[in-house]
């Protein structure tokens, strides 16, 4: 018995579509309608723990090429099928959820190196390249793109554009929109554009700012240019200890203000510096805190810290109250690339600034141990969500006079619903990200759904009274679509009148940015 | 024949009566006289609060009245003028709209009204130790929304590519909405919007507040300058040490012909913190030496950078990828002087002095694909202010956007 | 065994952000997210839950596992996606919900012992001296179907480098099982396999060292025999292990010029974690140093010859041929050497395909001149 039907208006709308993409090129198949039905965002695994497949799409198209993308993209307009671009999935938001079926296009299949140009320092691709295998061709040519996402493994260049994404190393190579030099695309009518080169001085007619961070509404990305540089002869790893997060925000502000740029810089609290310390395989975390927390742990709460994280999340508070207990000491892991002057200049002058906030120079272990294990975290969340908890993370943005109150913020509206812990990174001359983690567990899986959406609106309420941005870099999708409407306020105007100008029919990927998807025109 | 000069309707002013009052309205000749533009406005006002733009212009719209917002004027050059509106406009001066409203030092931000002048913010930073990243032709009488108007993207000072010059803008749209974007440093909540507002003449509304980012007074500046004989190689370290991490502030290198042989002279200024800076000239210095460099003064290196390259004459200009140069060169063999500045990651502008070939567009952009993009992204953008601003009355001088380059 | 003893793994990948994507080959070939090692592991949880049914476009996915654990190598979890992926083919097969492919493959093995439907028995007689059919001897070398298949000659190299190498007391394995029975496996035919195995035990219990050139037949007596309580008492290795202590301290007759690049048999690399011995053993033999490419050691990338797909799916096989083939091309090198005869073939039927050699003729040209 299958789980759902197909619903496509036009029965012969797989054969035109196959004339088109070509007979492997298309799919009505269960299995694959199943995959294509989520990605990675938190609230789809725990419906899919209730065995929910919310919105399938009716059809799944592989293009090979640009000019296949904007037939479909014809066809689709005739047909009034909505079109959701796709790259790998990886997204935690719910940015390619199909919301009203339709045509799910996967462009993995256009993953070609169009060009490559050492001089120019310009890596010309298609948007179905998958960032590590990219990463890997264009390293042995000597460069690198400088993109590090922790979806590295599992993400498309496309996808990284349509969600304006920004990647480990970003205080160094700039985050994915100043990288894009030039994109081509598919509007609406299944016409292809490319965008001018965006030279200084002529940031004014470039519609990349518009294209980039889209979420597939706009237009479908098929390529784009990218800046690349030479890949950095040496790399410099550091962790220093800070006594609290107050002083290694300041020893954070201080090293971005004085224009250094190491490639990484990332201050974990309390409970992320404990958990930064474990290495990706480890699954249990709560013992390396029970072990931190030593001797503080005392009478009932030492019966139930034996019981496992798990368990420990049906009591967010007094999780979030043991958190309070750990031995103070906030971890900033430092990485800098580069040449030995530059390292060294660089390596002088920020052990300097932390030290005169109070850090301890802990050497260069926890940086490599960092370096080593820096996609590490993704694996970790797989074994609370089959252990019947959840997490899910929030990454959000403000400057460096804003950030104490934004944190504290946060954690105070998120601690009597979910564990919640945090790192600091992505720094600028202004300001720096917050990324946030939370995990909770609830009584069944309808209760978590319930507690998940209860922990976000308060967590948002918070980030939104507080001034701040309601996503850095991992986008909208549908986790913070109702938030971004009301940050928006007026200027929804502006979006609409953006998504009106490029897809007034509501064609691409509708239902989401609160932008109104119509019925599109025949 | 010149088009007939329109009247403004009783109801016009009747609706802005009670919000505006007499002081803050000026008609006719007066406001001729108080908005440095020709031909001069029917109207101006002098908006105190963005929720007064925000009335002036609905009401504006709602008489089919054509509006242009102005901030100091300062860049009113002629080929505005010849597109002020011939049956006449309403003019904005936002010289009221004035004040610095917060300046955080720690955080490197400073909050202004868009009327603001560019010299008050830059002695505002001085007072903190700071100063404002203004670009290149940006006068002080200018004002902040002005500037963000005319261009609003610097480089940016650490990685070397174009970004905003503000964390958040407010403004008007058309539409009377005022909308503003969060003060943060970087977000991913969708398409850019306000990216609009920057160096597109006020065509997507009126401006009324901006958070500008602010630098740290430059510590040290560290400057060299080299001449070579071999222009390839010249080429070849301004390439290598533009792609560098701490990148130069300023880098020029001109190309002439003397004895029937091109030579070059290569300066760059680098900027920062002081071992920084050093660091960043040091790597420069041996990158020349080791291309055969021979090292000028320090006060010749400053005049390659900073004196008019074109030496009063006119020049042309464009942007070329690196890759490109040689042969270029090549082709301006006849020009008595190719200067290449502002160097990224991918390439640099290109300028040619004399500026008098007619060729020069042809031989940077070969096949027209930048020219169609630029294209491209007008009918996009028009898309967008069609939406807001059907009737194209708010800065209608601001369409169709003016080529790149140079200012309408 | 059975998908419930997957249980952990299966709810794991289901919640994972698909983070070994990039290095599984279906996944890579088709660019499909339902070959993905995510995608097969959250429908094999969904047939284990009951939640769809095991046959027809369900049962076939999860043919799309080339076996080649690669996925592993990139998980934190060290999760065994072959090993659910057989389990859940072994649903399909007791469900009825039969592939034509996967049937075919299974009728041929009933009627002849092998996949392709050889006389493997005839392939080997053809192939070597009456002499090397020694019964009592204690080291028998079991080729394997692949070998005798693919790699004609090789059971005469073997022994004319083992006479050279003063080896005498090695035959090879003649009878009616010529194949380790890995298809059958790979089919999801388990109770065959277990059948399979058990003739294959008796049959070579008087030995007591099994020799292969092909490290699927090492891993599936080492491993998957041992699994079901059939593990031969006979210590097994592949030809590369006992070729090496054999050549230690002994000069080459001659090295080989030209520029080689080493592919790494997921067998060898990844289930026996062998990577360093071949090389070893190729930097005494080769003038210059061995390109590697990038994808390399316990990072290869499949030939495309794993997990029953070339019979099942050859256009996936091909595909994944191709793509091997172009990384090791990207190296520069003229010629490619691995140790594997499935890799052998499936690389030398790779599009535009460089030369490919046994570790075996190296070996053998550079000792025996």
């Amino acid at each position: 018995m299958p789980l759902f039907e197909p619903v496509l208006p036009d029965s012969g709308l797989v054969g035109k579509l196959e004339r088109i993409c070509g007979s492997g090129g298309v799919s009505v198949s269960e299995p694959d309608r199943i995959a294509y039905a989520r990605d990675m965002w938190p609230r789809s695994l725990i419906r899919q723990r209730l065995g929910a497949v919310d919105s399938p799409p009716d059809v799944i198209a592989w293009p090979q090429t640009a000019k296949q993308v904007a037939e479909v993209v014809r066809l689709a307009r005739k047909a009034g099928l909505p079109v959701v671009p796709f790259g790998a999935g990886s997204g935690v938001c719910g940015g390619t959820l199909p919301l009203r079926g339709g045509i799910v296009l996967d462009l993995k299949r256009m993953n070609r190196i169009l060009d490559f140009c050492a001089e120019d320092r310009l890596l010309a691709v298609e948007a179905g390249a998958v960032g590590e295998n990219l990463e890997r061709e264009v390293n042995r040519r000597g460069f690198t793109i400088g993109h590090f996402p922790s979806s590295m493994y599992c993400s498309t260049v496309g996808g990284w554009i349509a969600a304006r994404g920004a990647g480990q190393c970003s205080s160094r190579y700039g985050k994915i929109e100043d990288m894009v030099q030039s994109l081509t695309f598919i509007d609406a009518e299944g016409q292809e554009h490319t965008t001018p080169f965006r030279w200084p001085g002529l940031s004014a007619w470039s519609i990349d700012p518009l294209l980039v961070g889209s979420e597939g509404t706009l237009g479908i990305i098929t390529s784009a240019s990218l800046v690349i540089r030479e890949l950095s002869a040496e790399r410099w790893y550091r962790g220093f200890k800070f006594p609290n997060v107050a002083s290694g925000v300041e020893g954070m502000r201080l090293i971005f203000r004085q224009g250094l740029r190491p490639a990484v810089a990332r201050l974990y609290d309390e409970f992320d510096t404990v958990i930064a310390k474990t290495g990706p395989e480890e699954e249990d975390v709560a013992e390396p805190v029970l072990s931190g927390l030593g001797g503080k742990v005392a009478g009932p709460l030492k019966r139930l810290a034996t019981l496992g994280l798990t368990r420990l999340l049906h009591s967010p508070r007094l999780l979030n109250r043991m958190v309070d207990m750990l031995p103070g000491g906030c971890l900033m892991v430092v990485v800098a690339e580069g040449v030995e002057e530059e390292l060294s200049h660089t390596s002088e002058a920020v052990t300097t600034l932390c030290r005169s906030r109070g850090a301890v120079d802990l050497g260069e272990g926890p940086g490599r141990h960092w370096w080593k294990h820096r996609y590490g975290i993704s694996y970790k969340q797989s074994a609370l969500f089959a252990a019947g908890a959840f997490v899910d993370t929030m990454e959000v943005a403000t400057t460096w006079d804003r950030i104490p109150s934004l944190y504290k913020a946060v954690r105070k509206a998120v601690s009597p619903l979910a564990f919640i812990m945090a790192h600091f990174s992505h720094g600028y001359r202004e300001g720096c990200s917050i990324y946030f983690t939370f995990a909770a567990a609830a009584k069944d899986d309808a209760a978590s759904a319930a507690l998940y959406d209860r922990i976000w609106d308060a967590a948002q309420e918070a980030v939104l009274s507080e001034g701040a941005v309601v996503s850095h870099h991992h986008g909208v999708g549908m986790s913070k679509q109702r938030f971004l409407v009301r940050q928006l306020a007026e200027a929804n105007v502006l979006a609409q009148a953006a998504k009106t100008a490029f897809d007034a029919g509501g064609l691409f990927n509708p239902g989401k940015l609160g932008q109104r998807g119509g019925s599109v025109p025949p | 024949m010149s088009a007939r000069r329109r009247e403004l309707s009783d109801n016009f002013w009747l609706s802005l009566a009670s919000t505006f009052g007499h002081r803050k309205v000026l008609k006719d000749k007066a406001a001729a006289g108080a908005i440095a533009m020709q031909p001069g406005p029917l109207a101006a006002f002098f908006p105190e609060d963005p929720s007064e733009v925000s009335i002036l212009l609905q009401t504006a719209r709602a008489e089919k009245a054509k509006v242009v917002s102005c901030g100091a004027c300062s860049r009113a050059h002629d080929s505005i003028q010849k597109r002020l509106p011939a049956e006449g406009y309403v003019a904005i001066g936002l010289s009221n709209l004035s004040g610095i409203l917060e300046v955080q030092p720690d955080s490197l931000w400073m909050s202004a009204w868009a009327g603001t002048t560019l010299a008050a913010l830059r002695r505002t930073a001085e007072e903190y130790g700071l100063q404002v990243p203004l670009t290149e032709g940006a006068t002080e009488e200018g004002t902040l929304g002005g500037w963000l108007s005319v261009c609003g993207n610097t480089n940016d000072a650490i990685l070397s590519t174009p970004a905003p010059a503000v964390l958040s803008i407010e403004a008007v749209l058309p539409t009377g909405n005022l909308v503003n974007s969060v003060p943060v440093p970087r977000a991913a909540v969708g398409p850019d919007l306000f990216s609009m507002f920057l160096g597109t003449w006020g065509g997507f509304g009126v401006i009324t507040r901006a958070t500008l980012k602010l630098q740290p007074l430059t510590e040290r500046r560290a400057l060299a300058g080299y001449r070579f004989s071999a222009t390839g190689r010249a080429l070849e370290v301004m390439r290598t040490v533009s792609g560098r991490i701490w990148a130069p502030q300023a880098a020029r290198m001109i190309v002439e012909s003397s004895g029937g042989k091109k030579k070059a002279r290569l300066a760059m200024s680098f900027e920062g913190e002081q071992g920084l800076a050093e660091v960043a000239c040091k790597y420069f210095r041996a990158e020349a030496k080791s291309a055969g460099g021979t090292a000028a003064g320090q006060d010749e290196a400053r005049s390659w950078l900073y004196a008019d390259p074109a030496g009063g004459q006119k020049s042309q200009s464009g942007c070329i990828r690196w890759s490109q140069v040689s042969g270029l060169l090549r082709k301006l063999s006849g020009a008595e002087r190719v200067v290449l500045d502002g160097p990224g990651l991918a390439g640099c502008r290109l300028r040619v002095v004399p500026g008098d070939r007619d060729d020069l567009a042809a031989l940077l952009d070969p096949e027209g694909s930048q020219r169609e993009s630029l294209d491209t992204a007008r009918e996009f953008l028009s898309g967008i202010r069609t939406q807001l601003d059907p009737d194209g009355l708010v800065n209608p001088h601001a369409w169709p956007l003016p080529a790149p380059g140079g200012g309408l | 065994m059975s998908l419930d003893s997957h249980k952990r793994s299966l709810g794991h990948c289901t919640y994972c952000p698909k983070l070994c994507r990039f290095c599984c080959p279906a996944a890579e070939v088709e660019h499909r997210e339902t070959v993905t090692p995510w995608g097969k592991m959250t429908l094999a949880e969904m047939v284990r839950e009951g939640r769809v049914d095991p046959g027809g476009d369900v049962g076939e996915i999860f043919y799309h596992c080339f076996s080649c654990l690669h996925c592993r190598t990139h998980c934190t979890h060290r999760i065994d996606v072959p090993g659910a992926m057989i389990e859940a083919r072994a649903r399909v097969l007791e469900s009825g919900g039969g592939i034509p492919a996967v049937d075919a493959v299974l009728g041929k093995f009933k009627d002849t012992g092998n996949t392709t439907g050889d006389d493997l028995s005839k392939l080997l007689l053809d192939q070597i001296e009456a002499r090397y059919l020694e019964p009592d001897a204690q080291a028998v070398l079991f080729f394997g179907c692949d070998a005798l298949r693919y790699e004609s000659g090789l059971p005469k190299m073997i022994f004319e480098l083992l006479a050279e190498l003063g080896v005498d007391y090695v035959a090879a394995h003649v009878g009616e099982d010529l194949c380790c029975g890995m298809p059958l496996y790979q089919a999801g035919d388990i109770e065959g396999f277990r059948a399979h195995a058990k003739k294959l035990q008796i049959a070579l219990s008087r030995y007591r060292t099994i020799i292969s050139p092909c490290p699927t037949c090492v891993y599936t007596f080492l491993g998957l025999y041992a699994q079901y309580d059939l593990a031969p008492k006979a210590s097994v290795v592949h030809l590369s292990s006992f070729l090496g202590p054999l050549l230690e301290g002994k000069d080459p007759k001659k090295k080989l010029d030209g520029r080689y690049t080493y592919h790494d048999p997921c067998y060898l690399g990844r289930y026996l974690e062998k990577t360093k011995l071949p090389r070893e053993m190729l930097s005494r033999v080769l003038s210059e140093p061995l390109l590697e490419p990038v994808w390399t050691g316990q990072d290869a990338t499949c030939c495309g010859g794993g997990g029953l797909v070339p019979h099942v799916l050859p256009e996936v096989a091909q595909g994944a041929a191709n793509q091997r083939m172009d990384q090791l091309k990207k190296t520069g090198a003229e010629r490619i050497i691995t140790a594997c005869p499935g890799c052998i073939h499936q690389l030398t039927e790779a599009k535009d395909a460089l030369p490919v050699d046994s570790l075996t003729s190296i070996i053998l040209k550079s000792y025996c001149g």
